[in-house]
């Protein structure tokens, strides 16, 4: 009798046991934050992939978790009479890898302009866009910073797209002191140097490859990673965080393999590339390239018989991408900044009118340009003609309803909004698929 | 009755200076300030750099010379290259000036004027954040790399990641004493150049984090470097999220400054500057001046904060951390947003962004008096 007693409530426990288990195993768990109550998160960094967070219970300080200040003068510069209100793009639009970035930003720009002017534009003057070019030469951008600043006068500067240009034009922008909103550099250094003049309204790479991260390693389980990628400051920049997460989330350091960059000619060769590739033998690569060198190497995998499913950064999410790449394409994963197919009207009205006037898909940087370019235009609107006041109303936007969607400002002035994924299905780019469990 | 004023100012110098010797950095309370309306080219001046008697500073509408109570104005119209003019030095031999602009770097020699591009020299870029005349060579440090130009053969070396130890050719700043030229990069930390070896030394954070500093004392704060300034041995270097020294003498210890464990008015730093074992530091919250052995620090700010800097200032008085006393300022700096430091003798000139202003040991020792 006892002994059928305890059998009961053996069973009657082990189901218990087996329906919290169920119960547990439907909800997944996100990556938690700081244990340590006086820790803050930055950057959206689960406390697992804190820097140093398995040695060091708390650094001697954090940065870019304050809103960044800027404290000096010039709010009361009265606002001058001026002929139109000029605003700078500074972006690849020509002679550069890069213009397949570079044109729809601008684009973009030119509609938000265009719209805000058939509104009255600036209490009835209207906006001017001055457009200058970023050639992709080193140093070039700080001196159109320069002239944008003191010859043009504009009253602040959308771009621009490659990390090592953006970051010598933030200096002089710090100096001549106009704010620069950027809508296409997803280097996640970009901010982080404390300049109170710089804004993004995109998510960079750090979020997405957190996001590649978790699914890679805890959602798909791969444990032999290999990263391919560009041998510029765009590549390196990239996956530096892939690199510290794979470490961080116990997983070996991902084997990494470059290409070289060469003006804006693409050798779609690659061999040296895809016979390192094919000795590491992955089972998961990590891409990080433009679109069109980023289709030839996936499309070079695939004709040497890898099948190893591949997992890219956003550059790649493009037509021409999988033009080249065709059937090679198919089943390859992307981190994206936002989802470009969310039902929000404005955003529908804007990619229709986008593709009536050029023919092409608005990109994610013709999307995010328009809505940094907005962002720009209410800042003025309401801080009137002096940069430190529209400025300070750029850095009081928290939160920003546009049409990629609601961009969430951090204390460093960067979107961190949740980023996405997108999966080539038959011929397309099908968003929100795979159906990642954690975003960042 | 001359003769008695003099040495009567004679002795309170004196006696500020031997009591100075035991508080090292001196508290100025005597300041004043200049602005366009005095006669500088502009409000915002980016630099300062005193020879003998002469002050010159850049600004955003050109050069400015202060000599004789008299200010001049040199701009394009000139002969300048730019009117933004980041940074400048003075050679001590020739008197030569050498003004690193955002369009190119001007030598002003004996009043003509002579502009060097990245299109007509080895000028690296044209956008040229520091300058400093070692011996008889003229070093800058541009948005694409460090130069040296060797005036007397009129030939440039250009360094970059391709032959210096740095990443990003992000120079900020460049600093000569004692036989090393010292850069500050954006993005790489300090570099030291040896002249006797001809070799590069590179300097970076060792945690290599940018969102984190890990530990305080570990090296270089952050690779965010604006400046780097070497004296007696000591190399100290700014970035904008605190500050640190090396002593590169016996001890080869580094130290890290912050805003919440010393007396730093910010840790935001445009600039720095050494003399002796004195640290400037310019942020954008005030001016803070400390000793090295002491660890005490002057920090002069709004009272209210840095956003009233046209209501009271005052001086802060800090050691080890500790604020132990305030000194009111009759008159404040011209503002808070500190750009750069020279000294002339015993007075400090301060480049802010909206004036430029001195501080004066005699006239502070005459009001002690």
């Amino acid at each position: 009798m006892k002994s059928k007693h305890s059998l009961a409530i053996l069973v009657a426990t082990l189901m218990a046991a087996l329906l919290v288990g169920a119960i547990f195993a439907g909800a997944e768990k996100a990556p938690a934050v700081s244990d340590v109550d006086t820790l803050k998160v930055y950057g959206n960094t689960p406390e697992e992939l804190r820097p140093f967070s398995s040695f060091v219970r708390k650094p001697y300080k954090q940065f870019f978790v304050e809103p960044l200040a800027f404290t000096g003068p010039g709010r009361d510069k009265p606002e001058p009479k001026v002929e139109t209100v000029k605003l700078g793009i500074l972006a690849p639009i020509e002679r550069s890898h890069e213009t397949y970035i570079g044109g729809p930003m601008l684009w973009g720009t030119q509609m938000a302009i265009e719209e805000a002017n058939a509104q009255g534009g600036y209490k009835g003057t209207p906006f001017e866009l001055v457009v200058r070019n970023d050639t992709g030469l080193w140093g070039a951008s700080a001196n159109e910073i320069a002239t944008l600043s003191y010859q043009d006068s504009v009253w602040a500067i959308v771009g621009s797209v490659d990390g090592a240009n953006t970051h010598i034009a933030i200096r002089v922008a710090l100096k001549t002191e106009v704010p620069m909103m950027n809508v296409g550099d997803t280097d996640p250094t970009l901010v982080e140097t404390k300049i109170p003049w710089v804004f993004r309204n995109i998510a960079d790479d750090r979020q997405m490859v957190y996001t590649i991260a978790y699914h890679v390693y805890r959602e798909r389980d791969f444990k032999r990673v290999a990263i391919l990628r560009a041998d510029n400051r765009y590549g390196r920049f990239g996956v530096g965080e892939f690199k510290a997460s794979s470490v961080r989330l116990k997983r070996p350091a991902p084997i990494e393999i470059n290409y070289e960059i060469a003006y804006n000619q693409v050798n779609p060769d690659f061999t040296v590339q895809i016979e390192r590739l094919k000795r590491v033998k992955p089972d998961a690569v990590v891409l990080w390239a433009d679109m069109e060198a980023g289709a030839h190497l996936v499309k070079r995998m695939r004709e040497e018989g890898m099948d190893t499913p591949v997992f890219a950064c956003d550059r790649v999410v493009h037509p021409r991408f999988l033009e080249i790449a065709g059937e090679a394409a198919e089943g390859m994963v992307a981190a994206y900044p936002y989802n470009p197919d969310a039902d929000i009207p404005e955003l529908k009205r804007f990619k229709k009118e986008f593709r009536e006037r050029h023919g092409s898909e608005a990109s994610v940087y013709a999307t995010h340009a328009y809505d940094g370019t907005w962002m720009l235009i209410e800042a003025i609107r309401e801080a009137g003609l002096n940069r430190y006041r529209i400025r300070d109303a750029l850095a009081a936007m928290k939160r920003y309803e546009g049409i990629t969607g609601e961009i969430i400002m951090d204390e460093a002035y960067s979107d961190r909004g949740p980023t996405t994924m997108t999966t080539v299905q038959r011929g397309r780019f099908v968003f929100n698929q795979p159906e990642v469990k954690v975003r960042f | 009755m001359k003769r008695i004023r003099f040495l009567l100012t004679a002795l309170c110098i004196l006696a500020v200076g031997a009591q100075a010797e035991e508080k090292l950095p001196r508290v100025y309370t005597e300041w004043e300030s200049f602005h366009a309306s005095d006669g500088l080219p502009a409000d915002k001046v980016f630099c300062v750099a005193v020879d003998r008697d002469r002050v010159w500073v850049g600004t955003d509408h050109g050069v400015g010379l202060f000599e004789g109570g008299e200010w001049t104005t040199y701009t394009t119209e000139d002969g300048l290259a730019y009117d933004a003019v980041l940074s400048i030095a003075v050679d001590p031999e020739t008197r030569d000036v050498w003004a690193g602009t955002m369009g190119g770097l001007t030598q002003i020699s004996s009043g003509r004027f002579r502009n060097f591009t990245q299109f007509n020299s080895g000028l690296p870029n044209d956008v040229v954040f520091g300058v400093a005349v070692e011996n008889q060579n003229v070093w800058v440090a541009t948005t694409t790399g460090e130069g040296r130009y060797r005036v007397r053969e009129d030939r440039w070396d250009m360094f970059t990641p391709e032959n210096a130890p740095q990443h990003e050719p992000w120079g900020y700043s460049v600093d000569y004493a004692d036989g090393k030229v010292w850069a500050a990069l954006w993005g790489g930390g300090a570099l030291e150049f040896d002249l006797e070896t001809e070799k590069w030394q590179a300097y970076r954070d060792p945690d290599g984090e940018m969102e984190i500093d890990l530990f305080r004392d570990d090296g270089i704060i952050h690779v965010i470097t604006t400046a780097v300034s070497y004296r007696e041995g000591i190399m100290w270097a700014s970035t904008y999220f605190g500050m640190s020294s090396y002593d590169r003498n016996d001890s080869r210890r580094w130290r890290g400054y912050m805003d919440h464990d010393t007396g730093l008015a910010s840790n935001f730093i445009n600039f720095i500057k050494a003399r002796k074992r004195v640290a400037w530091a310019c942020t954008d919250k005030g001016l803070s001046a400390v000793h090295y052995d002491s660890n005490r620090w002057v920090t002069y700010a709004p009272v209210s904060g840095p956003m009233d800097y046209e209501g009271d200032w005052e001086a802060r008085v800090f050691l080890e951390g500790e604020l132990l006393k305030t000194v009111p300022l009759e008159h404040g700096l011209a503002n808070n947003f500190i750009l750069g430091v020279d000294f002339q003798e015993d007075d400090v000139w301060v480049a802010t962004s909206k004036g430029l202003s001195r501080g004066s040991l005699k006239r502070t020792a005459m009001k002690s008096e």
